[in-house]
C-alpha cells in the first residue's frame, strides 16, 4: 500500500482523509474498505523514512489538518518503484507439496488430491465468471484483476491437467 | 438415472474405421431437464465423438442412446434427421451459418424444416432477432457479421425450435474474449430460462458456468465436479491477491 | 521441373479420377461427334460430284420414246467427246417385289463398261455375259423397295412376268433420288430386255454423252432437240441433276451441319464447365504451388500439359469410335441421297478434328488457369475463399417468400451461386432443348407432311390407277363398275420444257372436271379451275418468277399453253414444279385427242384398299398400276429421321454427361453445406431432392429459353426449306402438343444427370464435413 500511496501524493499533496478517499475509489471494488488507522500506520512510517513530509494547516473551527507532501527522495523512490518489473510468477506451494509428497508418502491419492484441487479451482472459477456476468461493465480496476485471476486460474487448471498426465 | 432425463447413454462406444483404439470406451451418463453440462478433457479425449453421438450425427459402434425416453442409437438417418429438427440444436465452433442465405433466414429455415407454418416461423425467429440484439443485421449474408455476432446468429437458429437439449461443440473456441463473454452471458441466460443443454469445451472458464463439469479422458469418464453459485465473490478475490502493503 | 509437373499431373488424376474421367468421356464424345459430322458431311455434301467422276457420269442424258427417232445422230453433234451410244429402254415393264408392282426404267447395258455411264457397283457384283435372268439394280432403289443381292424380281411384261435374279447393286450420278411416283432404274442386259419386249418399236432409247465443254450443255440440248425435230422426251443437263441431288442433300446437309454445330458449341461450353470447374475447384493447390514458388506460367502449363494430354488421348479413342459408328448413320443417307454407302475418312479431316477439341481444351484450360494464377496465393489458400458470398440468393429469398417448402429453398439457393457456370450449363442445356424442339417438328413435319399424298405426290386422292396398255373404255368401265369407289376423275400428266428454262422439267398436270369434288388444298387462291386457269406450286412461282394472277405461256408438246395463275397449292412432288389444268382446256390447248391415263379415285369410309386395288388388278388382267396413295410413312424421310434422332440421342448424352459432371462439382465444393443441412435435419431423400431441384431450375431456364428460339429456328429453316423444295413457305409443322413432352423428357435427363451426384451429397459424412473452417 505505501507505494500506492506515494503514487497518490505524486497528483498533489493531500491529507489522510483525501488520501483514503482517492484509495477507495480505485481499489474500492477489489478491496474492502480501509480503516483509517492503516492509512495513518503507513504514513508515518513514510515520514520516518523520509520519503514524505507533512505540516499543519490551520482551520477555523477544527482542529488542524495534517497535510502530507511527497518529499524529492519520495519522487525517486516512486520512479524507481513504477522502473522496476514486478517479479513474477508464484506457485501455489502448498499444492506443489501435497503432490510431491501424496506417492511417496502413500498418505494420500494423487489423482484424488488433483480431482479435490480441481473443483476448487472451477469453483473458484464459477465465482469470478459470475462476477463477471454480474457486472459486465465495472470498473476498470475491477474488470482486469477478475480477467487476470481468470487467466491465472485456467493456467492452473492446465498444470493440473499436465500434473494428471505426468504422474498417473 | 432418472426416468426424467432428456439424454441418457449407457456404455456407450465408439470406434472409427481404421483405428485402433475406440474413441469412446462406454460412456454412460444423464442429463437431467434444465441442466448445464460441460465436457472437457485433453484432444483426443473423445469429447466431440460424444457431442457427435448424441446429436445422431454419427453413429455408435454399441450402447444405447435414450433421448426424452426414446431410443435413438439404432434409428435410420432418415429418422434420426426428423428426430433432430424438433429435439436438438446445434452451435459449432466455426458457426456453420449457410453461406448465402441472410441472417433471418438462417434462423428461420430449421423452424419451417419442423413444419411450422411460416407465419409462425416467422414469429419467433423476429423475436429471436430482437432477443440476441440482431434485428438490424437480419438482411445481411453472415460472412457480414463478426465472430460473435455469426456465433449469435447460431444460437438464435438453434434455439428456435425450442429443442429439448442443445448441444455446443466448443462455442467460443473461435472467438474473441469479449464475443466469448457474449456467449457466455447468453448460454447462461437461456440456461436460467430452463434450456437443457450440452456443451464440448477446452476453455476452463466456458465450462464454469455449467451446472456440472465431466472430464473425458482416453474416451471414458474420469471425473465429475458440481458447481454452485458462489455467494461471496469478492472474498475469493480478495484471498486470491494480496496487495502489498 | 518436368518431373514435378508429371507427378502432380499423376497425383491430380488420382484424386479426382471420377470426374478426369468424366472430362475424358466428353473429350472422346466430342472428338466422336466431330469425326461423324464432318465424314457424312463430307460424304453428303456434292455427293453428285464424287460420283460423278467416278461414274464417268454423261454431261446430258436423252430419252426419247418414240423409237422412230434418230438418237445415234446426236452423237454426231459438235462438241462430243464421247458418248453411251443408243441404250435401249423400256419405261413400261414395271418390277414386282412382293406383289408390288413398281415403275422402273430398264436399261440394256452391256457387260463391258461403256464409255460414257458406268455404274458403280457397291454390292455384289456387274453383269456378265451370262447374265440373261440377272439384273443389276440402283443402290438407292433396291433400298427404297427392300431388295437385296440375291433375291429375285419379276418383271411385268404383256405376256406374264419374268424372273430375275438381283445380282448388283450400283449407283450412278445421273439419277435423281426416289419419291413413291418416280420410276427405278435397273440394267439388264440387251437380251434380257429383248425377251421382255420383243418389238423394239415399242421401246424408248437413251443416250448419254460426255461434252468436250461441259459448260455449254444447255445448248447441246437444244441443238439435239432441233435435231431431233422436238423428239426428245427427257434431256437432262447434269447441271439439272446435280442441283436436285445437291438440293436433297442441302436439306440434309444443312440439317447435319446445324445439329454438328450445335453439339460442337454445346461440346465446347461442356469442356469449359468441366475444365474450367475442375481448375477452379483447384485454385487451393493452386494458391499452394505459387507458395511453394511454381510462376503464374508454369502453372499455366502444369495445368494445360494435363488436360492437353487427356484431350490427346481421348480425342484418338474418339476418332476410333466415330469411325466405327459412321457407317452407320452413312448407310440411311446413302440411301436416301443416292451415293456410295462406303465412307470416305479423310485424314486431314480427321486430324482436324481432334485439332479442334485440342484447341477447344487448350482456351478453356487456360482462362481459369490463367485466372488461378493471378488470384493471391494467401486468398487461394484460404479455404471457403470460393464459397463467400456477398449478397443472400435472390432466388431463396424468393422461395421462402411464396411459402415453397423447405427443401425447395435449400434447392434453389445455390443455383446462381456461381453464375458463370450456372449461365454455361444453360447455355449447354438450351442448345440441347433447341436440337429437341427441332427434331421433334421435324419428325411431326416429315410424319405429316413428306408422307401427305397430297404434298409428296400431288394427288388429293386414295388411291390412283394408272391404266398402262389397258384401252381408255374398259379402263373407264372397270374403274366404274367398282361400287367402293366413292368419285374419281380421270387426268393425264405430261412433263415439258419452258424456254426460259430449259433445265428444269414441268410437270403438266390436267384433271377431269370431276376433280371438283376433291379437296385439291390450295394455299393461297382459288382452287376451283375453269377454262385457261391454273393451280400451281410455289416451285412453279418461283421458277417463271411469277406470281398468282399472271398469265404464262407453257410450250407442251409443240403447242404453247397459255393460262392464268389462280391458285397456289402445297406439293413438292417434281420441286413443285407443278401447274394443274382442267383436262378440257388441255384438249382445247394441246391436244384433243387425248385420253386420260390416270384415274384419281375416293374410296367409301371404311374400305380396304388393298382388297380395291386387288380387284382392279384382277378386272385389269393385272396390267393397272395401282398405287394407294395412302399415309404410308416417307421411308426415305424416315431415313433420315434415323440420323437426326441418333444425332439428338448424342446431343442428348453429352447433355447428361455435363449435367452429371456439373452438379459433382457443385455437389463436391459444397460439402459442408451439405453437412449443415443433415445436421438441421434434413433426411437424406430431401438432399437428394434438393440437389435435383436446383438441376431443374436450371431446366427450366434453359425450357423457356429453347422452346421459343428453337421453334422460331425451326420455322425459319423450314419456310427456306419449304421454299426449295416448291412447296412453299408452309413446309414446317410445329407440333405445340408434342413439345410438351419436352417438359418431362427435359425432367428426366435432369433427374437422370444429377441423381448419381444429389446420392453423393446425401451421403456426406456430417463430421467429416464440418470438420474445418
Amino acid at each position: 500500500m505505501k507505494y500506492a500511496l506515494l503514487a497518490l501524493l505524486a497528483k498533489a499533496p493531500a491529507h489522510g482523509y483525501e488520501l483514503k478517499q482517492a484509495y477507495e475509489s480505485l481499489f474500492g471494488a477489489v478491496q474492502p474498505p480501509l480503516n483509517a488507522g492503516q492509512i495513518y500506520t503507513t504514513l508515518s512510517r513514510l515520514e520516518r523514512d523520509h520519503l514524505v513530509q507533512d505540516h499543519h494547516v490551520a482551520q477555523d473551527d477544527r482542529p488542524d489538518k495534517r497535510v502530507y507532501r511527497l518529499t524529492g527522495e519520495g519522487e525517486a523512490a516512486l520512479r524507481e518503484w513504477f522502473d522496476e518489473a514486478v517479479r513474477g510468477p508464484y506457485l501455489k506451494d502448498e499444492f506443489f507439496t501435497k503432490l510431491i509428497v501424496a506417492k511417496t508418502s502413500g498418505a494420500a491419492d494423487p489423482a484424488a488430491l488433483i480431482q479435490r484441487q480441481r473443483v476448487e479451482y472451477l469453483q473458484s472459477l464459477r465465482a469470478l465468471t459470475d462476477l463477471r456476468l454480474k457486472n459486465p461493465n465495472g470498473s476498470t480496476a475491477a474488470v482486469l484483476l477478475i480477467e487476470g485471476a481468470i487467466l491465472h486460474l485456467q493456467a492452473d487448471l492446465k498444470w493440473l491437467d499436465l500434473c494428471e498426465e505426468r504422474m498417473l | 438415472m432418472n426416468a426424467d432425463s432428456i439424454i441418457i447413454t449407457r456404455d456407450l462406444v465408439k470406434t472409427y474405421a481404421n483405428a485402433s483404439a475406440p474413441a469412446l470406451r462406454g460412456i454412460s451418463l444423464a442429463l437431467a431437464p434444465g441442466e448445464f453440462v460441460a465436457v472437457m478433457g485433453p484432444s483426443g479425449c473423445g469429447k466431440s465423438t460424444l457431442l457427435h453421438l448424441l446429436g445422431g450425427l454419427d453413429r455408435a459402434t454399441s450402447g444405447e442412446i435414450h433421448l426424452q425416453g426414446r431410443r435413438i442409437d439404432s434409428l435410420s438417418e432418415a429418422k434420426l434427421a426428423v428426430l433432430r429438427r424438433r429435439q436438438i440444436g446445434f452451435v459449432f465452433q466455426f458457426f456453420n451459418l449457410m453461406g448465402n442465405l441472410s441472417v433471418a433466414d438462417n434462423i428461420e429455415l430449421p423452424a419451417l424444416l419442423a413444419g411450422l407454418s411460416p407465419a409462425e416461423a416467422r414469429r419467433r425467429r423476429e423475436s429471436l432477432l430482437e432477443e440476441l440484439g440482431l434485428t438490424d443485421k437480419a438482411g445481411v449474408v453472415p460472412s457480414q457479421l463478426s465472430g460473435g455476432q455469426q456465433q449469435r446468429v447460431a444460437l438464435a437458429r438453434a434455439l428456435i425450435n425450442r429443442p429439448a437439449i442443445l448441444l455446443a461443440d466448443e462455442p467460443t473456441g473461435n472467438l474473441d474474449s469479449t464475443s466469448t463473454q457474449e456467449v457466455l452471458a447468453l448460454l447462461r441466460r437461456y440456461h436460467q430460462a430452463g434450456q437443457t443443454m450440452l456443451l464440448v469445451t477446452h476453455d476452463a472458464r466456458v465450462a464454469s458456468v455449467a451446472d456440472r463439469v465431466i472430464y473425458l479422458k482416453d474416451g471414458q469418464i474420469r471425473t465429475e465436479a458440481r458447481l454452485e453459485t458462489a455467494h461471496d465473490s469478492h472474498a475469493v478475490l480478495s484471498q486470491m491477491f494480496a496487495l502489498e502493503a | 521441373m518436368r518431373q514435378a509437373l508429371t507427378r502432380l499431373i499423376r497425383a491430380e488424376i488420382s484424386a479426382h479420377p471420377f470426374q478426369i474421367g468424366l472430362i475424358f468421356v466428353i473429350l472422346m464424345l466430342a472428338t466422336a461427334t466431330l469425326t461423324l459430322t464432318s465424314t457424312v458431311q463430307q460424304s453428303a455434301a456434292n455427293p453428285w460430284e464424287q460420283i460423278f467422276e467416278e461414274t464417268r457420269g454423261p454431261h446430258v442424258w436423252l430419252v426419247a420414246e418414240n423409237s422412230a427417232v434418230d438418237l445415234a445422230a446426236v452423237g454426231d453433234l459438235p462438241g462430243v467427246a464421247q458418248s453411251t451410244g443408243v441404250i435401249p429402254t423400256s419405261q413400261d415393264n414395271p418390277l414386282i417385289v412382293d406383289g408390288d408392282q413398281h415403275d422402273t426404267f430398264l436399261y440394256a447395258f452391256p457387260p463391258e463398261p461403256l464409255p460414257v455411264l458406268r455404274p458403280l457397283v457397291v454390292k455384289g457384283e456387274w453383269l456378265t455375259a451370262e447374265s440373261q435372268a440377272e439384273i443389276v439394280m440402283d443402290y438407292s432403289y433396291a433400298r427404297w423397295i427392300d431388295v437385296a443381292v440375291g433375291d429375285t424380281v419379276e418383271v411385268l411384261t404383256r405376256d406374264g412376268t419374268i424372273p430375275l435374279r438381283v445380282i448388283g447393286l450400283a449407283v450412278t450420278s445421273h439419277f435423281v433420288t426416289y419419291t413413291a411416283r418416280t420410276a427405278g432404274l435397273a440394267y439388264i442386259l440387251p437380251e434380257t430386255l429383248a425377251q421382255i419386249e420383243p418389238d423394239a418399236a415399242r421401246l424408248a432409247q437413251g443416250y448419254g454423252v460426255r461434252l468436250e465443254d461441259p459448260a455449254a450443255a444447255a445448248d447441246f440440248i437444244a441443238q439435239a432437240n432441233t435435231l431431233t425435230r422436238s423428239g426428245l422426251n427427257t434431256a437432262l443437263p447434269w447441271e439439272w441433276v446435280r442441283d436436285i441431288v445437291n438440293l436433297n442433300a442441302q436439306f440434309f446437309v444443312l440439317l447435319l451441319g446445324m445439329i454438328g454445330g450445335f453439339a460442337l458449341v454445346a461440346v465446347g461450353l461442356i469442356i469449359a464447365n468441366a475444365i474450367g470447374g475442375r481448375v477452379v475447384a483447384d485454385y487451393r493447390e493452386i494458391g499452394l504451388m505459387k507458395a511453394i514458388g511454381f510462376r503464374p506460367g508454369e502453372i499455366s502449363l502444369y495445368f494445360l500439359a494435363q488436360y492437353l494430354v487427356i484431350g490427346l488421348v481421348a480425342g484418338v479413342i474418339g476418332i476410333g469410335l466415330g469411325v466405327l459408328i459412321t457407317p452407320a448413320f452413312l448407310a440411311p443417307t446413302a440411301q436416301q441421297l443416292g451415293i456410295s454407302p462406303e465412307p470416305r475418312y479423310d485424314a486431314a479431316s480427321l486430324i482436324g478434328s481432334l485439332l479442334l477439341v485440342e484447341m477447344g481444351v487448350a482456351f478453356f484450360t487456360l482462362i481459369p488457369a490463367w485466372q488461378g494464377g493471378r488470384v493471391s496465393t494467401v486468398q487461394a489458400i484460404t479455404v471457403g475463399y470460393l464459397n463467400r458470398h456477398r449478397q443472400p440468393s435472390r432466388l431463396a429469398r424468393w422461395a421462402l417468400n411464396a411459402g415453397l417448402p423447405p427443401v425447395v429453398i435449400v434447392g434453389v439457393k445455390d443455383v446462381f451461386a456461381r453464375p458463370l457456370r450456372a449461365v454455361l450449363t444453360i447455355a449447354g442445356l438450351v442448345l440441347a432443348v433447341i436440337t429437341a424442339v427441332i427434331a421433334v417438328n421435324q419428325d411431326v413435319t416429315i410424319r405429316e407432311q413428306a408422307s401427305d399424298p397430297m404434298i409428296n405426290l400431288g394427288t388429293p386422292g386414295e388411291v390412283v390407277v394408272n391404266r398402262n396398255f389397258v384401252p381408255y373404255d374398259e379402263a373407264a368401265q372397270i374403274i366404274a363398275a367398282q361400287p367402293e369407289i366413292a368419285a374419281y376423275f380421270e387426268g393425264v400428266e405430261a412433263f415439258t420444257l419452258h424456254p426460259s428454262q430449259p433445265d428444269t422439267p414441268i410437270l403438266v398436270r390436267a384433271v377431269g372436271p370431276s376433280y371438283s369434288q376433291f379437296d385439291f388444298r390450295v394455299a393461297e387462291g382459288e382452287s376451283a379451275i375453269e377454262g385457261a386457269e391454273a393451280i400451281v406450286s410455289q416451285g412453279l412461282l418461283t421458277l417463271l418468277d411469277t406470281k398468282l394472277g399472271d398469265t404464262v405461256t407453257i410450250p407442251v408438246y409443240g403447242r404453247d399453253l397459255e393460262v392464268t395463275l389462280v391458285g397456289r397449292n402445297t406439293e413438292i412432288y417434281n420441286l413443285g414444279n407443278v401447274i394443274t389444268i382442267p383436262l378440257d382446256t388441255y384438249r382445247e390447248q394441246i391436244n384433243p385427242d387425248v385420253q386420260p391415263t390416270l384415274f384419281t379415285l375416293r374410296l367409301n369410309p371404311d374400305t380396304d384398299a388393298e382388297a380395291l386395288k386387288d380387284a382392279l388388278m384382277t378386272a385389269s388382267g393385272g396390267q393397272f398400276d395401282v398405287q394407294i396413295a395412302a399415309r404410308v410413312p416417307n421411308l426415305e424421310a424416315a431415313q433420315l429421321q434415323l440420323v437426326v434422332i441418333g444425332l439428338l440421342m448424342v446431343i442428348l448424352m453429352i447433355t447428361l454427361v455435363n449435367l452429371l459432371n456439373t452438379t459433382l462439382l457443385g455437389v463436391l465444393e459444397r460439402s459442408r453445406d451439405f453437412g449443415i443441412q443433415k445436421t438441421l435435419g434434413m433426411t437424406p431423400g430431401q438432399v437428394v431432392t434438393a440437389v435435383i431441384l436446383g438441376v431443374a431450375v436450371l431446366g427450366l431456364i434453359a425450357l423457356v429459353i429453347g422452346i421459343p428460339f428453337g421453334v422460331m429456328l425451326f420455322e425459319g429453316m423450314m419456310a427456306q426449306i419449304g421454299m426449295q423444295l416448291g412447296m412453299g413457305p408452309e413446309f414446317g409443322l410445329v407440333d405445340y402438343a408434342g413439345m410438351l413432352w419436352l417438359i418431362p423428357g427435359a425432367l428426366l435427363i435432369v433427374t437422370l444427370g444429377a441423381y448419381f451426384p444429389a446420392r453423393r451429397a446425401a451421403r456426406t459424412r456430417v463430421t467429416e464435413a464440418l470438420r474445418y473452417e
